[in-house]
């Protein structure tokens, strides 16, 4: 196992401390005796405690009822779910779907970002129809000759898988439908399975033995066979990496294009992927399955007061937990903080009657901060899940700067948040379709 | 599988709900403990109500994916703003913010950089030690997909790793 492995496993944050229920057997008792109406009630009562808490996300949050109402008539508000995997996320994103980083973020904004308000469009994404006949039309197309199965059976995903073992599934994930080849040597764990099957409309490689093939020649066959796939979608930006792969064979080679999916121009937080061999046969490829249905554009608030809107959820992160909250701003200078910098403080206290002995209390640490100075952004897409189940992308403000720790070291970085004017968002209050009902 | 009775729905949690509240406490920061009870029973409520759909041989992954739908649901919750703003308050005799989060800031950073998809499949592989095709049950996703989504993600995260440590 190599070091980078073996530094990632050791660090697991509950290593040696792994959870342990306080009564087991009368949380299974009550589980197994208790109603379902009995059930639907306790989990109502822990959804409102869970409600009062810290929201941990970067999705701008509406304020008071009276914005809502302020909002134009003609423009819907986006009542909006979680953000869909599948992109690179920020470190201010991290906690909204992972283990958070325990570092409070002050932002500032960098001189060159505008105080502008703006506009922007919406788009809703938009799968195929009939899922089944979708999984048919893309396993033709990478000529896997099968029918499809319902892979859960739910109806939604589907998977073909010909003969050899070569695969094409159709899957929803995060909220859009994504589809996967997969050629059957990339499936197996030994070579001997045969190189995968020649990809129709792919320019002819060097063969086994030869290099990899141009990147302008797998650009060029890439776009011949997103055509045939036709999507309401472009790629750009491509991105290229090679490996080499040893085996009893001999050195196999590989060659990897990402491309960004961008929708009218704008980049969006997704993306598609080839890997072929030196024969320039697909080994496998994955992108997302949509068109682009209705739009509609929105005002979006100024780059600035999106830095604004950042530093709002920094303080929602970490207000109320022990130590003191720092102000937004007050990291303008760039200065890093030393660790416990915010804390400890200390309160008086009085013991029980008036006239008791004054104590101290030490309110424990707060977590360390790191300043920011955020000087670049981009206008991007992200894909979000609306209340009702359809995705959106939405504009959202992707920020670069530089983050000094509370150790003194530098690094650079990326945040992002939703750049559609406040007023105009709002968390779904019900759950998604998709969810476990219960 | 036919459906479990009591003395079996008892193993099953003793079996695996270690698993799944490590898994849970890994995800969601800060967290107390009532509150992660909580959730494993409610996660396990889920659990005994499917128990008819739990695949044999394949307990603890199933176990995981529907701890994750309990896991959006609870963040989902968590994002409403109330306009009494009542904040979650860490207890004082929780241990430390510091004692659950990940301590290597390299590896930190690297995750960090990951999209939640891949993130969370490097996750479910180093830490709660799932193969692939327990992720793939965990994920509700094929073998195949969950195979070179793996791979894909682990192979970022080691670029990652490497450009942070240069750094």
């Amino acid at each position: 196992m190599s070091n980078i492995e073996d530094r990632l496993r050791a660090a697991d944050p509950v290593a040696g401390r792994m959870y342990e229920h306080p009564d087991l057997d009368a949380m299974v008792s009550r589980i197994t005796s208790t109603s379902a109406v009995r059930l639907n009630d306790q989990w109502r009562l822990f959804k409102v405690k869970m409600a009062s808490a810290v929201a941990v996300t970067s999705v701008v949050m509406v304020g008071a009822v009276a914005a809502l109402q302020g909002a134009g008539p003609s423009l819907p508000i986006l009542q909006l779910g979680l953000a869909k995997s599948g992109a690179a996320t920020s470190p201010s994103n991290f906690g909204s779907s992972a283990m958070m980083i325990y570092e409070k973020f002050v932002f500032t904004a960098g001189a060159g970002l505008s105080g502008v308000p703006s506009l922007a469009t919406t788009y809703q994404l938009q799968a195929p129809q009939d899922s089944s006949s979708e999984a048919a039309r893309l396993a033709s197309i990478f000529t896997v000759n099968g029918t499809p199965l319902d892979a859960n059976g739910d109806g939604t995903d589907w998977s073909v898988t010909d003969a050899a073992g070569n695969n094409l599934d159709y899957q929803f994930y995060g909220g859009v439908a994504n589809w996967y080849y997969t050629s059957a040597s990339e499936n197996s764990s030994s070579v001997a399975s045969g190189p995968p099957p020649s990809t129709p409309g792919f320019t002819a490689g060097a063969g086994a033995s030869g290099p990899v093939p141009s990147h302008s020649t797998l650009d060029s066959d890439v776009s011949a066979l997103m055509k045939r796939m036709d999507y309401g979608y472009a790629l750009a930006n491509p991105s290229f990496s090679s490996e080499a792969v040893s085996s009893g064979s001999g050195t196999l080679s590989e060659e990897t294009v990402s491309y960004d999916v961008v929708v009218d121009g704008v980049t969006t937080d997704q993306s598609a992927q080839f890997t072929v061999d030196s024969s320039n046969n697909l080994m496998d490829a994955s992108g997302p399955a949509f068109t682009v249905g209705s739009s509609a554009n929105y005002p979006l608030q100024s780059p600035v007061d999106g830095v604004a809107a950042l530093n709002t959820e920094q303080q929602d992160r970490f207000s109320g937990a022990n130590g003191t909250t720092v102000a937004p701003g007050s990291g303008a200078t760039g200065t890093a903080q030393p660790p416990g910098s915010t804390s400890p403080t200390t309160v008086p206290s009085s013991g029980e009657g008036s006239s008791g002995p004054t104590t101290t209390t030490t309110v424990p640490a707060g977590p360390p901060i790191v300043n920011v100075v955020l000087d670049g952004v981009t206008l991007t897409l992200g894909t979000y899940q609306l209340h009702g189940g359809t995705a959106w992308l939405i504009p959202v403000y992707q920020y670069t700067g530089t983050a000094t720790s509370a150790d003194g070291n530098s690094y650079t970085g990326a945040w992002s948040t939703i750049a559609v004017e406040p007023s105009y968002v709002q968390l779904a209050s019900r759950a998604s379709p998709g969810i476990i009902n219960y | 599988m036919g459906t479990i009775d009591d003395d079996g729905f008892r193993r099953l949690v003793g079996d695996h709900s270690s698993a799944i509240g490590s898994y849970l406490r890994r995800r969601l920061y800060p967290l107390t403990a009532s509150d992660l009870d909580d959730l494993v029973e409610e996660t396990l409520i889920i659990v005994w109500r499917r128990r008819a759909d739990i695949p044999a041989g394949a307990e603890l992954p199933w176990m995981i994916g529907v701890a994750r739908n309990v896991l959006r649901n609870a963040r989902r919750s968590r994002q409403r703003r109330t306009s009494l703003e009542s904040s979650l308050k860490v207890a004082p005799t929780d241990a430390s913010a510091e004692d659950y989060v990940v301590a290597d800031a390299t590896v930190r950073e690297a995750l960090a950089r990951l999209s939640d998809d891949d993130r969370e499949i490097v996750m479910l592989s180093a830490w709660d030690g799932l193969d692939v095709h327990a992720i793939a049950t965990a994920l509700s996703i094929t073998t195949n997909v969950a195979a070179v989504r793996l791979t894909r993600a682990q192979s970022r995260f080691r670029e990652f790793f490497a450009a942070v440590e240069v750094a």
